[in-house]
């Protein structure tokens, strides 16, 4: 049983390191959308700035 | 080794000799060096399926905590607001596909194989010897080429010696 123990060790350690990325990798969905409503929002703002800065222009 | 079970078996059998004490103590002689040998065979195999196992840990390791520390570090940064969504949404598949292949044929899937491996080699001949009426069965994955049971059973037929029970007197 002696290698059966220290194998299985082994492979416990790497499952739990495996658990801890995949449920990283979930969230980082989750990050993502808020990086891009981030990006939204911000290009809203900008938005009717450039309008008006072209309106100006013109 | 199979073989030299089976000679022994058939040393027992063609001469019928339970009732000889010096074939029978020659044929537990036989069986317990292969027995022997078994658990050699045994315990070389297991240990060469660790290796595999020992060999890839460290990289595996490295590899994985790797991964885990630069996803933690780019949810930091696209938390911040530090990387616009091109770039977090390339780092992400990189470090995806680096997580797919630790834990690939040549990962943590080759690890988890050779735990099932080892197990197979440790645990299987011995739950065969344990769960034997009594009588040693050494050839593990094809159980049925032989058991004590027809042993006896051919043991009354030839000599129809058997106990009050019905059981053949001599056992072991």
């Amino acid at each position: 049983m002696a290698y059966l123990d220290k194998a299985k060790k082994v492979q416990d350690d790497l499952q739990r390191l495996a658990d801890e990325i995949s449920t990283n990798l979930a969230g980082a969905e989750d990050v993502l959308t808020g990086i891009e409503d981030r990006e939204n929002r911000r290009g809203a703002r900008r938005g009717p700035l450039r309008d008006r800065v072209e309106a100006a222009r013109q | 080794m199979r073989r030299r079970i089976r000679d022994a078996d058939r040393h027992l059998t063609e001469n019928a000799t339970l009732l000889n004490p010096e074939a029978y103590r020659q044929y537990r002689q036989e069986v317990t060096q292969a027995q022997a040998a078994a658990v050699t065979f045994a315990d070389k195999a297991a240990k060469r399926r660790y290796e595999i196992i020992s060999e890839r840990r460290t990289d595996l390791l490295q590899d994985m905590c790797g991964v885990r520390d630069q996803l933690a570090e780019l949810a930091k940064e696209g938390r911040a607001g530090r990387i616009d969504a091109a770039e977090y949404t390339a780092r992400l598949e990189r470090l995806s596909a680096a997580y797919d292949q630790a834990m690939g044929a040549r990962g943590v899937q080759l690890v988890s194989d050779a735990v099932e491996s080892i197990a197979d080699i440790e645990q299987g001949p011995r739950q065969v010897l344990a769960t034997d009426d009594g009588a040693p069965n050494l050839y593990g994955d094809r159980p049925e080429e032989w058991s004590p049971a027809d042993y006896f059973d051919s043991f009354n037929d030839r000599h129809g010696a058997t106990d009050r029970t019905g059981h053949p007197e001599f056992s072991f």
